[in-house]
């Protein structure tokens, strides 16, 4: 990995059109500035692994009958009558 | 053309097709989709026009929370083109366990659709509100005792009598 080491109000380049500003330091945490195309999503790490891992178990492993999906809805709802 | 998919053989026309400049997160390489919406159904499929066994379930979070609400950032009005509120049609991916009843839907990635421009994107909320797993069943149940207790106070604020 490479590793640079930067102030408060500098920044570093990934290619021609991502900057990376430090924002500010306070103890151990970085705050950054990130200026990229519209077309780069930028997020916390953790979140976007999330969010990956979520639309992977997402995605249909099998064939599915969506009549079978509304019908347990449906039977779910009778339920309420007696809650509310 | 045509799709084998997991949910049946569907035709796809060229217009249908949906643009994603950014893919689905988690599957960048896939950029065309087609937003498969049936009548008889609250469930729609988003399925990758470019591999078969691509296929997401889809619903309108307003399903399971009444008041979902979506801010588009300056960057994602400009990247889906989207000149009006009513352009954007918000849609969150459902995740289907062996076990159907404990079906959970995403609320923290939307997808927004601009269906007149045909451009889409999974976005991503920040904050603590919602996450990647509401159960489906139980959302849905809150969400109706919320629109109840809701329009009982607006009875009561009208005045109305209960018993009409």
């Amino acid at each position: 990995m490479l590793v640079l080491t930067r102030k408060v109000d500098q920044s570093i380049m990934i290619g021609d059109n991502i900057r990376i500003v430090v924002v500010d330091v306070r103890g151990d945490q970085v705050k950054l500035g990130i200026e990229a195309p519209r077309h780069i999503m930028v997020h916390r790490h953790e979140v976007y692994e999330e969010i990956q891992a979520e639309n992977r178990r997402a995605v249909l492993k099998k064939e599915i009958d969506v009549g079978a999906l509304d019908k347990v809805l449906r039977e779910a709802r009778p339920k309420l009558k007696s809650d509310a | 053309m045509e799709l084998k998919t997991k949910f049946g053989t569907i035709a796809v026309q060229e217009e249908q097709i949906i643009h994603f400049p950014r893919g689905i997160l988690g599957f960048a390489d896939y950029h065309r989709y087609v937003l498969v919406e049936r009548e008889d159904s609250v469930f729609s499929f988003l399925q990758s026009v470019d591999e078969p066994g691509l296929s997401f379930v889809v619903i309108m979070p307003e399903l399971v929370r009444a008041d979902y609400a979506v801010e588009l950032s300056e960057e994602e009005i400009e990247l889906l083109q989207i000149s009006a509120p009513e352009d954007g049609k918000v849609f969150a991916i459902v995740t289907i366990p062996e076990d159907v009843a404990e079906m959970t839907v995403n609320l923290q990635a939307p997808v927004v659709i601009n269906a007149k421009e045909r451009l889409g994107a999974q976005l991503i909320i920040t904050g603590d509100k919602y996450h990647t797993k509401h159960n489906v069943i139980a959302e849905m149940h809150k969400n109706a005792y919320l629109l109840q207790q809701q329009s009982r106070a607006q009875q009561s604020a009208e005045g109305v009598p209960e018993s009409v």
